[in-house]
């Protein structure tokens, strides 16, 4: 195939393969410009003291790596994203399946429902956040009001205020908000998946619980992955969610790697520093990608 | 042979005709635009939001009457309680070293930090030394940094005691001048009056910048987060005294809601303009809020006084406020300068607080009878003003603000003790100043 002559602009004859070669060559010019040169430039920084405000810039090695494996500030921070990226995106994968299966039934109104169940992702975040945080406002919150109405509570909590609960209160509003992304991407899953294998299940005998697990998840095992991959490293780099609901705050309960880099990067205008958390950051997301992958090839190897 | 030559001619004519339209052409292209150049100076202000729409365009378009010779390009900001956002675009913008923009409104707490960095054109040879004087103290020290004037000093803010003045009279009591009267007075009214909702003391503890303006204020005249020389005192006597007083205004005395430690400035403004706290901190804005039936409950009812203080201590009222600057590396220093001065005039500062209730920094301005007549509250802030105190002055400040966040926040959510709080604070600051 690849050795396969093709003709180019009605002149040159070129390999197939060297074709393809030449016509990628604008988008990898693109993705090299804005995507390679920046992380590069980034891994360069952090191997440098760059203190915008004391115009400092010298080479430094690994020492930045050092500070950050000694500072407890970024060990909270790892620690608190990891706990909301397991967290959260358990409970969207499990909430979207349920919402999938729902949607993928045949009912009056699924049109509708389908479409509504979007509203939530197609808001900004910005905005999103905005409306959790008034949510849960301690004293005019409409959900200190319901739950205080029927009794599940006899004194108003103070939701973003405490550590525990202010970091419940952020993966509530990221499940909310970005559930609907899993059960559209497993929706779709479901629907590839074709009905004889059903109708043969039946007619051997399976019940319903054998054919969920025996047909359907093993199918929608490959797909569901890739909604997991896309969502674990989303939620790793979350941002406007916790910068706009609570800062980072109580007593850094809230803090997680990207708001944290940003107040080092762009608060304290320490480059170095912060282009060495950014590093981590992508580091541990290449190495969540990785083993993601590789799960990826060998489920769908088996299958 | 005639018709022949002429024909020549014709043509040797038309083609030097041509050419010489062509160099004309050519001529205009660069010179007129050259001309207009030389002509106008396009200088660029960005100027933070403020909740007058027109008033910066307006302002701009009387320099450019008064010197007709300058274009200035307006660029918008976001609004000062996006402070983070705003210095971040100041960052990226000036550290680029190039003239991008000319003159910028300027948080005061960034004069150590952006005068370290070198973005700020020393203004001393472009104003007169007697000028000086007529500005507050206060708002000169902030737009300096090692000894030059780096800044133009634009409005002035500080932190106030706003409170209830029909609960308080029906009490019988005066506005406090101390901290044991401010929790003495809350006590007695809120058993008195069985309110559920109604909260005694409100202020700012969410993580964020505005926690140390209180840190500052509940600090008081006797303590501070640096001394003099730059040494770390935050954990002396003054120190722990102000931490304990936070710890006890929740959890002893409880007539602060836990709540507070989520609260940043339009939260707990929320709270007090709804009929919900008999006494809050706040900026100056909050007034004309308090005053509008559309957004309170409490309209006529509220007072100002100045911060409480420690028995034996004086008051202390965080510094706050935009001022101008020049960036150095601006490609007209003179001209920018020039639109500097003018927007801290005294016609320009009149103009501000006619219009937007911006508190000058000249005190002349207060004594503008027009003023005074039209907003007598503005007038009246003087008092404050004399309290005015800066957070820590040192190019590290913003680290050491997210150091006292940090610690605070902690003690707020009842985290660690006082004593705690102010021994991790000052440690933690200390391994910062000493790399």
């Amino acid at each position: 195939m690849s050795s396969r002559k093709v003709t180019f602009m009605g002149k040159l004859r070129v390999s197939e393969k060297n074709l393809g070669y030449f016509l990628v060559i604008p988008a990898l010019a693109v993705v090299a410009v804005m995507a390679f040169w920046p992380t590069l430039a980034a891994f360069w920084m952090s191997l440098h003291d760059i203190s915008l405000i004391f115009r400092t810039n010298r080479f430094i090695g690994l020492e930045n790596f050092k500070t950050m494996a000694g500072d407890p500030a970024f060990r909270n921070a790892l620690h608190n994203t990891v706990y909301f990226t397991a967290i959260s995106v358990a409970l969207e994968t499990l909430l979207g399946l349920v919402m999938a299966l729902v949607m993928n039934g045949a009912f009056k109104g699924r049109g509708a429902v389908r479409a509504s169940v979007l509203v939530p992702w197609a808001i900004p975040t910005v905005v999103t956040s905005t409306m959790w945080k008034w949510i849960f406002n301690t004293d005019y919150g409409l959900f200190n009001f319901l739950l205080k109405r029927f009794h599940v509570i006899s004194s108003y909590l103070n939701w973003l205020g405490d550590g525990k609960l202010a970091m419940g209160c952020a993966i509530m509003a990221d499940v909310w908000k970005t559930t609907p992304f899993i059960a559209l991407i497993l929706l779709a899953g479901l629907q590839t998946i074709s009905h004889d294998l059903y109708e043969a299940a039946m007619i051997d005998g399976a019940n319903w619980w054998q054919r969920f697990t025996r047909i359907m998840l093993p199918l929608l095992l490959p797909i569901g992955l890739v909604a997991v991959l896309l969502r674990t490293l989303d939620a790793f780099r979350v941002f406007a969610l916790i910068f706009v609901l609570t800062g980072g705050g109580p007593a850094d309960a809230t803090e997680v790697l990207s708001t944290y880099t940003y107040k080092v990067l762009f608060s304290t205008s320490n480059f170095g520093y912060g282009s060495a958390l950014a590093v981590s950051m992508f580091v541990s997301v290449a190495l969540i990608s990785l083993v993601f992958l590789n799960f990826i090839r060998l489920v769908t190897r088996s299958s | 042979m005639k018709t022949l030559i002429g024909n020549r001619g014709g043509i040797l004519m038309r083609r030097v005709l041509i050419s010489a339209l062509l160099a004309c052409l050519f001529l205009t292209v660069l010179i007129v635009p050259a001309a207009v150049a030389q002509e106008k100076i396009k200088l660029t202000l960005a100027s933070m939001k403020t909740f007058g729409i027109d008033t910066m365009p307006l302002l701009i378009r009387r320099f450019e009457k008064l010197h007709p010779n300058i274009e200035v390009e307006f660029v918008e900001m976001p609004s000062p309680n996006y402070s983070t956002e705003i210095h971040q675009y100041l960052v990226t913008t000036l550290a680029g070293e190039t003239g991008d923009i000319d003159v910028f409104t300027i948080d005061c707490i960034w004069f150590p930090e952006f005068g370290e960095a070198g973005w700020l054109l020393n203004m001393d040879p472009y104003i007169a030394a007697q000028e000086k004087a007529n500005y507050f103290k206060g708002a000169i020290e902030t737009v300096s940094y090692k000894g030059h004037q780096v800044g133009m000093p634009w409005y002035i803010d500080a932190g106030m005691l706003y409170y209830r003045k029909d609960l308080l009279d029906k009490y019988g009591f005066k506005p406090p001048k101390t901290w044991d009267e401010l929790i003495h007075q809350a006590q007695v009214i809120l058993k008195g009056e069985k309110n559920p909702n109604l909260h005694g003391f409100i202020w700012q503890g969410r993580q964020a910048e505005v926690l140390v303006c209180d840190l500052v204020e509940f600090l008081g005249s006797d303590g501070a987060v640096l001394d003099d020389k730059g040494n770390v005192v935050i954990n002396n006597e003054a120190g722990l005294r102000a931490a304990q007083l936070m710890y006890d205004l929740i959890y002893k005395y409880k007539i602060t809601p836990e709540s507070v430690n989520t609260y940043d400035e339009e939260p707990s403004r929320q709270v007090f303009t709804s009929g919900n706290a008999i006494f809050l901190r706040n900026w100056s804005y909050v007034w004309n809020i308090a005053q509008d039936p559309k957004e309170s409950k409490v309209v006529g009812k509220v007072g100002i006084a100045p911060i409480p203080a420690f028995k034996g201590s004086k008051s202390a009222s965080c510094l706050g406020g935009y001022q101008f600057a020049v960036n150095k590396y601006s490609e007209h220093p003179k001209e920018a300068a020039e639109l500097a001065k003018f927007l801290s005039s005294p016609e320009s500062q009149l103009y501000f607080a006619q219009k937007i209730s911006f508190a000058p920094t000249r005190p002349a301005v207060y004594d503008n009878a027009k003023l005074a007549k039209q907003n007598p509250f503005l007038v009246s802030l003087k008092d404050v003003f004399v309290y005015a105190t800066p957070r820590p002055i040192h190019p590290r400040y913003p680290e050491i603000s997210l150091i006292l966040q940090s610690e605070f926040s902690k003690l707020l959510t009842n985290k660690q003790t006082p004593k705690q709080t102010v021994d991790a604070a000052a440690a933690k600051i200390k391994a910062l100043l000493k790399k």
